[in-house]
């Protein structure tokens, strides 16, 4: 049995904990084995690195260093932005000698052998786990037509991120596909959802987060999956929030709503599990309208 | 001539103007990118420093991944933000704010408060109302947690902070 590290990261312990919730259950019964890191710090995000360099990688390297015994297969980030970062401190003290040096100091600790560090997609889209999943689905997602949105912080800049493709990566595709979905095609896969202005700049991510939403509809996609937590918290919230701000005719005449999965969750339902448990009771726009057409209930 | 910001060098940019392109928000911006490396190039740091656009970039990388010539503008971005972040007035405060209010929480606990966040008045719905129907709307679902959670290892991360804070202290000296 493999054994990953996991970091969930403050987004999966909050907003998002739909995602973390659905994945921890797949990975339990497809047999990937896992332990969270112990203590883990935030990763710092965008605002760290807004403050300065090393301070943002200091505080990814303290996680890797905290995550090392336990990774014997690696490190696994759900959060797309704290992959990202992740992945950025460890190129950097990799690759840069003076900072590890600062960095040795700073942790008071050495850095070396700091482990693989792996997004939970690309643990998920590994053809040996998809040969799994296609044996242990007792459901289908018969035909559900399902827009593929890997948003921005996971597969971008290449040079960090190891996808396939920077603009028109296939992991969730090829998922969707093995449990039964149809991927439409559309042209926003890796648009940036605005999600990390959505406190800040209300207003400028929600012109994002809509964009996407009404192309997915316009592709006449039935639901949207994601393989980024925050991109899925941000465009199911922001729906909710768009539908209360509406007087009464316009929420009457409200646009199409469509649902949005984090992709653990899909692969959750089709193998067996109940809809509580992948955590749809926690998102802001229901889902049943979906899983009925795909015959899930 | 090379002129260079965080390891990028400025004169790379054509100013083809396919980051502008490729930015998704690009509508919001006082300056686009490719007229904030055309600033750099000819000597208008003050401008661009005092530009809302290098707090609006979310970092997502659509720009960089499209240069024809490598120049990878959130990186520079980054650098261009370092230089401001404490500031509380100009061109995109709200941004900062909300910068300064997370690295607040993580200075204190290790972790982000989300919570904290969002009674501190960083929801920006428009209405206070609007920020209680939204605050309970995610209690309901399990997702905020009430109470911030803490790890053992903060006072790690408090020195990580107390060293940025020195050198930006010995930097007004000089
Ligand atoms: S795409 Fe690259 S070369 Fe073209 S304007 Fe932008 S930074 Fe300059
Ligand atoms: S990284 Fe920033 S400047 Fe570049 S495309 Fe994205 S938002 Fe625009």
């Amino acid at each position: 049995m493999s054994n990953y590290a996991f970091y969930p990261g403050c987004s999966l312990h909050n907003t998002a904990r739909e995602s973390s919730q659905s994945l921890l259950l797949v990975m339990d019964r497809l047999g990937i084995g896992y332990d969270e890191v112990p203590d883990w710090n935030c990763c710092g995000g965008t605002s760290a690195v807004s403050l300065d360099e090393q301070l943002a990688v200091n505080l990814a390297v303290r996680n890797l260093l905290q995550a090392k015994s336990l990774a014997g297969d690696g490190l696994v980030v759900p959060c797309a932005h704290c992959y990202h970062r992740l992945m950025s401190g460890k190129r950097r003290v990799e690759s840069d000698p003076d900072m590890r040096r600062r960095v040795e100091k700073e942790l008071r600790h050495p850095v070396e052998d700091l482990p693989p560090v792996y997004n939970a997609l690309q643990v998920m889209e590994r053809a040996e786990i998809l040969e799994k999943i296609r044996l242990y689905a007792v459901k289908s997602l018969s035909g559900l037509k399902v827009a593929c949105y890997y948003g921005c912080q996971l597969v971008r800049p290449p040079r960090l991120t190891n996808f396939d493709h920077p603009e028109n990566p296939t992991g969730l595709d090829r998922i969707v596909e093995i449990l039964g979905g149809e991927a439409v095609p559309w042209p926003l896969k890796t648009e940036c959802c605005g999600g990390n202005l959505s406190f800040a700049k209300r207003d400028v991510s929600e012109k994002l987060a809509q964009r996407i939403l009404d192309m997915a509809i316009e592709c006449e996609a039935e639901c949207i999956v994601t393989a980024c937590p925050i991109c899925q918290a941000n465009l199911d919230l922001h729906q909710f929030q768009l539908f209360h701000r509406s007087t009464g005719a316009e929420a009457a005449s409200a646009r199409k709503k469509i649902p949005v999965f984090f992709f653990s969750q899909l692969i959750g339902l089709v193998l067996g599990f109940d809809s509580h448990a992948v955590g749809l009771s926690r998102h802001f726009i229901p889902a049943w309208e979906a899983l009925a057409l795909a015959g899930i209930r | 001539m090379s002129m260079l910001v965080n390891g990028m060098d400025v004169y790379a940019c054509y100013q083809c103007g396919k980051c502008s392109a490729s930015c998704p928000v690009y509508f919001a911006m006082d300056i686009l990118p490719h007229q904030i490396l055309r600033l750099l190039q000819i000597g208008e740091m003050d401008q661009v420093l005092d530009c809302e656009s290098i707090w609006l970039c979310t970092l997502c990388s659509a720009c960089s991944t499209r240069c024809p010539r490598g120049v990878d503008l959130p990186v520079i971005i980054e650098e261009l933000r370092r230089a401001g972040l404490r500031r509380v007035s100009g061109p995109g405060r709200s941004q900062r704010a909300f910068h300064n209010s997370v690295l607040r929480s993580l200075e204190r606990h290790g972790r982000v408060y989300k919570a904290g966040l969002a009674v501190s008045g960083h929801l920006s719905t428009g209405s206070r109302q609007r920020d209680a129907r939204l605050v309970l709307a995610l209690l309901k679902r399990g997702k905020l947690r009430m109470w911030p959670s803490r790890i053992r290892g903060r006072l790690v991360v408090r020195g990580f902070f107390q060293r940025v804070q020195a050198g930006q202290e010995g930097e007004k000296d000089v």
